[in-house]
């Protein structure tokens, strides 16, 4: 779900960066006050775990694979708010050291999946883990990613609102959210899925399946 | 220097490692800690660095228990931390500065000694560490990574200096350096982590061997337990296989070979 | 104080950019570009251009059988469009190639030792990624069914994610053992 800069207008990505803000600072206490002094070296080992979790591919039917998100698999191990601040310094790194990932849309990415998806996957999880515990990693993770992508496709779908030049064209990406929903939610249904049983096989050897306060 | 006195440890909800070790440390003397994979050697170094909290009994530096709470107190950490320096046997864990050179200078800056950039310099090159001044310490190979950590240890002084498995990284030449290196180091302490019981016997003169139960099963001259062809195998630190002879017999006895891996 | 200055430049730049429309100033500020990265142009833009030639290709051709059946104009959109992205996209990786990103962040002490970290354990564990890869293709007869290429990228997150809580705690004992937390106290 890499949206390359241009495609979002300032208005947009200018707003996300102002709610991103408060968002970043609260997780910096929270993460502080929850790691103490170990907040340095483990959020950096975090932020490289997320970094190095998106290269590993999840194999889809077709023989294709996509990347995974990782972000559901952080917040189940480790908690919203390491996983929002991980998350975010990942699309930091990427986007300033190898030119992947657009620095303009950072903060839409990082509210969309480094937040919310976190935040509804840990939510999920929560109601479903007292009636099966398998189901709620699985149900929490997918919805996790669905949601993402269905934040990240409505953020799309306004651009045309954003204004449009004199002979009509849009200055930003043009399709409607009739368009981007289908378009960008249909395969991360299946992605969803995929990086929803592979969270599930790792926390299940791991141990780890504890949703932190 | 350091007294242990009867320390065991167990990692939370885990099974003992380590169990009623009782030794001293001198000044000056050139110890090599001896045992098999898993019979609790790092955890040990870690416990005399204050790293880790001994489940049972004492550790006392220079006379004083050696406490978490006694390490809080920033005075006593400064001076703690300078005289005992620990080199990790991954030692990308202990580097976490920009450049070779600001990890060099982090440690005597904070100890608050007079131009920490110069002593950088001058331990990156009894290091031969210098070309690498400005490089971020992530880019250099495992052994220039060991030299770094060994560096950045020794920049701040220390009297007792932990060396965990501090060859495992090195290839042969490399380790040959580091043999001298330590060799030619006067006034310090060092008490070193290794499987390897040739290059034990140009580390030190004198042995603490765990077993495989993490017990202090031998503490005493070096080159007597080298020769102990029984304690060796009961530390697992001998082994015995096939020898195969030109005339087609065979044969298998308790053994160690004597060359540098 | 230079890469804190680079950076802060090219994000005043990359946001001013997103304020023009013109797509001859997006043109002629494309060219600028390509002047200030001189002989690393060729190689940057074909970076470039792999990098946005799915999205762009798709909006593109997307827009243009749109608004042709509605018998509306596209071109403006489409040159606009893809002059914006491409420069933006060129001057990030332009900046990727000369900022240092360690000395970018030195503003914030704590910041910089969780960049200067996170790049080390990166490497430790794109190389231990690696081996798992490697190790799987070796192991394998034919082409492994789904199944078996969900259970080896399950491994690999999993051995990324028990790797990382080792590493978390010697990274801390590390730094615990150079003192960085007794200035912390």
């Amino acid at each position: 779900m890499h949206i390359p800069d241009g495609l979002i207008a300032p208005q947009v990505y200018l707003a996300a960066y102002a709610a991103a803000a408060p968002a970043w600072a609260w997780a910096v206490r929270k993460v502080a006050r929850d790691f103490d002094e170990t907040l340095i070296p483990r959020l950096a080992v975090l932020t490289a775990l997320a970094f190095v979790l998106t290269t590993v591919m999840i194999p889809l039917p077709g023989g294709t694979s996509g990347h995974v998100i990782g972000v559901g698999l952080l917040a189940l191990a480790f908690g919203i708010w390491p996983a929002f601040l991980a998350y975010s310094l990942v699309l930091v790194l990427q986007s300033l050291l190898f030119g992947a990932g657009g620095i303009t849309v950072l903060a839409v990415n990082a509210l969309a999946m480094g937040l919310a998806g976190a935040a509804v996957t840990v939510g999920v999880h929560r109601l479903l883990v007292g009636w099966r515990k398998p189901v709620a990693v699985i149900v929490g993770v997918w919805c996790g990613v669905v949601v993402s992508a269905v934040l990240v496709a409505l953020v799309l779908g306004i651009q045309p609102l954003m204004g449009s030049d004199a002979s009509g064209q849009p200055l930003f990406f043009p399709f409607g959210p009739a368009v981007t929903l289908p378009v960008i939610v249909i395969p991360h249904l299946f992605i969803g899925a995929g990086e929803a049983v592979l969270t599930w096989m790792v926390l299940s050897v791991t141990e780890r399946r504890r949703v932190p306060a | 220097m350091i007294e242990l006195e009867r320390v065991g440890f167990r990692y939370p909800e885990g099974p003992a490692v380590l169990a009623d070790i009782s030794f001293r440390l001198e000044t000056e003397e050139r110890v090599v800690l001896l045992g098999a994979n898993g019979c609790g050697k790092s955890s040990l170094l870690k416990l005399i660095d204050g790293l880790l909290d001994p489940s049972s009994g004492e550790i006392r530096y220079q006379g004083e228990a050696l406490t978490a709470k006694r390490l809080r107190q920033r005075d006593f950490a400064l001076r703690f931390r300078r005289d005992v320096g620990m080199v990790f046997q991954s030692p990308e864990a202990m580097l976490f500065n920009a450049t070779v050179a600001e990890e060099i200078a982090y440690g005597p800056e904070r100890l608050g000694m007079p131009d920490p950039a110069s002593v950088a310099k001058l331990w990156a090159g009894r290091l031969q560490l210098e070309k690498y001044l400005d490089t971020p310490p992530y880019h250099l190979s495992g052994g220039e990574k060991q030299r770094l950590a060994l560096a950045c240890v020794l920049a701040c002084q220390p009297r007792l200096l932990l060396l965990d498995e501090p060859t495992a990284n090195l290839d042969p030449r490399a380790t040959g350096w580091l043999v001298d290196f330590l060799l030619d180091q006067q006034g310090l302490t060092t008490l070193v982590t290794t499987q390897n019981l040739s290059l034990a016997a140009e580390l030190g003169q004198r042995a603490l061997i765990l077993g495989e139960d993490g017990r202090l099963i031998y503490d005493g001259p070096l080159q007597a337990a080298l020769k102990d062809t029984d304690l060796l195998w009961q530390a697992n630190l001998a082994h015995a296989h096939r020898h195969r002879h030109d005339d087609g017999t065979e044969h298998r006895h308790v053994h160690v070979h004597q060359d540098w891996g | 104080m230079k890469d804190r200055l680079l950076l802060s430049v090219w994000l005043v730049a990359v946001v001013g950019i997103t304020f023009i429309h013109d797509p001859v100033w997006l043109g002629g500020l494309l060219l600028l570009a390509f002047a200030l990265a001189g002989k690393a142009t060729p190689a940057l833009l074909k970076r470039a251009l792999i990098a946005i030639a799915l999205v762009n290709i798709a909006v593109s051709a997307g827009f243009v059988i749109s608004a042709s059946l509605a018998g509306e104009p596209w071109g403006l959109f489409v040159m606009r469009l893809n002059l914006r992205v491409l420069l933006l996209t060129f001057l990030t990786l332009w900046l990727a190639r000369h900022l240092d990103l360690v000395r970018a962040v030195d503003f914030s002490r704590s910041l910089q030792f969780v960049v200067v970290l996170a790049l080390g354990q990166i490497k430790t564990f794109q190389r231990m990624l690696t081996d798992y890869r490697m190790a799987f293709r070796s192991r394998s007869l034919g082409r492994p069914d789904l199944k078996t290429r969900m259970r080896s990228a399950g491994r690999q997150a999993g051995a990324l994610l028990e790797k990382a809580e080792l590493q978390a705690t010697e990274v801390n004992l590390g730094m615990r053992s150079r003192g960085f937390f007794d200035d912390r106290a």
